[in-house]
């Protein structure tokens, strides 16, 4: 065997001294805050690497992992109920898993028998402790759906806010339900263009959280050369939060599994109506708004009602590092009333030319 | 019957769950798993540069999460997860990438013989003179080598995932064996 082989083969002296490259290790501390993010984990056995990733990624992915579970709820309540109707496991996941697999997800179906509210509390997973958020998420998600999959042109309804509206309507609900069940049933693929935010104006906190929702029927024949663009106008911030769950429920929904698409829409999907209303419901109690690095900070604070700008606001951003940012945070603090808290946090599925305001 | 244990769940049944929609803590079980191989991986491919090696893997792992159902277990799961980095690490570094190509019709003279066990004990006191010269090498040879010395990939493994021939990645492997030992023998 030559010394190149020996090598190929971990045998030989270099391999041995390149093996022998010493572990940066991690601090006893961020090992800590590792695990106590990610909670009900034991430490992995110790691993000899060169370089040690930063505390600081956890709590990134445990962010975004909590709103890919949020954003996931219709897919994972249609297979657990599949699974509680008696379907194969190996059927819906469309591979076969292991016993312990099996096991595991059979631990995660919710009990068929209701537990009355005065019975002794039984311990609970963290799934279902979050059960509101979950139904919240999932409601937003579904509501997405219908936005996801476009409609054929001669179908097209276009949805339009009212902020001048005095209550949400939905005109056409049995056409949105057929619309969304048609798209979904023909797996429609490509991932779709999503109405074009055409405008933005500050508005206050009032006109904000209470986004009147009207439904437009079909407008027919669109203006020639405006063909890509929709005529949505989005003068609701709430809206345009919505937006921003249309797109990344999107691009889950665009890949999810043959299997699963095919499921029973009714499993996962509740009426259109009462989807809106809870769409309503979840932006009432999570104030935000969505701005343009482009749009005057001074002016978005002159929009926030009094009640909110008096408040510690989380302003989200793409990428919170950015001049751009800063320099738009710090604009923003300006003309905000002195003693504002802004907390500053990284949205990795934002544009990187926009910023979400939340009022928490 | 005893309770089910995460940890004791295939990495690729814990990616259909995920799949599923079944996320939170198959994906923390992952992250935990796979995250410090990543990142280290990561790390040697961008030079040491560990501020970039965290954007990336950042950004794979939120590929993960976003693009879950495109995910067949055909493969490792490590080896799809090390395909995503990859792919996200040379969306920015492609013609650094290119760079760094051999030609597999030319393969380089390498020496016979092992080194020696007096250059072997005197490169073991200079860690640095090591690391430095397995930071030096080409990206693509330095790739092999990470893979198939710390994550401990067979050549077939390291060509599954790096979507090349295996000829490829030996020939890779056999330019930068001749490198090092050449930079490591003038240390030695």
């Amino acid at each position: 065997m030559s010394a190149f082989e020996r090598f190929l083969a971990g045998e030989d002296a270099l391999a041995r001294l390149i093996r022998a490259q010493p572990a940066f290790e991690p601090s006893a501390d961020q090992e800590a805050r590792l695990l106590a993010a990610i909670s009900n984990l034991s430490p992995v056995a110790s691993q000899d690497f060169e370089f040690e990733p930063p505390a600081r990624m956890e709590a990134v992915f445990l962010q975004e992992m909590h709103a890919a579970q949020q954003a996931q709820a219709p897919r994972r309540d249609a297979l657990l109920s599949r699974l509680q109707a008696g379907e194969a496991i190996t059927e819906l996941l469309g591979h076969p898993v292991s016993g312990a697999t099996q096991a595991w997800i059979t631990e995660q179906q919710p009990s068929p028998v209701a537990v009355p509210a005065s019975a002794s509390p039984r311990p609970r997973s963290r799934w279902w402790e979050l059960g509101g958020l979950v139904f919240a998420g999932t409601m937003i998600a579904v509501v997405g759906m219908q936005f996801f999959f476009p409609p054929q042109p001669a179908q097209q309804a276009h949805v339009a806010i009212n902020s001048h509206a005095s209550a949400p309507q939905v005109r056409a609900p049995q056409q949105l339900a057929k619309r969304e069940e048609k798209a979904v049933l023909s797996r429609i693929a490509p991932p779709p263009v999503m109405p074009r935010r055409a405008k933005t104006q500050p508005s206050s906190l009032g006109q904000e959280v209470n986004p009147p929702l009207t439904a437009v029927a079909p407008t027919g024949e669109r203006v020639k050369g405006e063909e890509n663009k929709q005529v949505a106008v989005m003068d609701s911030p709430a809206m345009v939060v919505q937006e921003r769950s249309y797109s990344r429920n999107a691009e889950f929904s665009a890949r999810m599994p043959q299997e699963l698409e095919r499921q029973p829409l009714k499993a996962a999907i509740p009426a259109p109506a009462p989807m809106l209303e809870a769409a309503r419901t979840t932006a009432l109690a999570s104030p935000r708004r969505i701005v343009l690095l482009t749009e005057d900070p001074a002016e978005v604070a002159h929009g926030l009602s009094p009640d909110w700008a008096r408040q510690a606001l989380i302003v989200q951003a793409a990428d919170p590092q950015s001049p751009a940012v800063q320099s738009w945070v710090e604009r923003l603090r300006a003309a905000l009333p002195p003693g504002t808290r802004l907390t500053l946090q990284p949205r990795v599925d934002m544009e990187p030319d926009r910023i979400v305001l939340i009022c928490p | 019957m005893t309770k089910p244990n995460l940890a004791e769940l295939p990495d690729e049944d814990l990616m259909l769950l995920v799949a599923g929609g079944l996320i939170e803590p198959p994906a923390a079980e992952l992250f935990r798993r796979h995250n410090k191989p990543l990142f280290n991986y990561l790390a040697w491919l961008c030079g040491g540069n560990t501020h970039e090696a965290e954007d990336v893997t950042q950004k794979t792992w939120l590929r993960i999460l976003t693009r879950c159902a495109d995910y067949r277990p055909q493969a490792a799961f490590r080896t799809y997860l090390i395909q995503i980095a990859r792919n996200i690490w040379l969306d920015g570094r492609k013609s650094a990438w290119e760079v760094g190509k051999v030609n597999a019709e030319e393969l380089p003279d390498v020496p016979s013989e092992d080194l020696s066990p007096e250059a072997e004990l005197v490169l073991r006191q200079n860690v640095q003179g090591v690391r430095q010269a397995i930071l030096n090498l080409p990206v693509p040879q330095r790739e092999a080598i990470v893979l198939r010395f710390f994550h401990e990939m067979s050549l077939e493994e390291i060509a599954a995932t790096v979507g090349e021939g295996f000829e490829t990645v030996k020939s890779r492997l056999r330019y930068a064996y001749g490198r090092l030992r050449s930079e490591l023998e003038a240390l030695s």
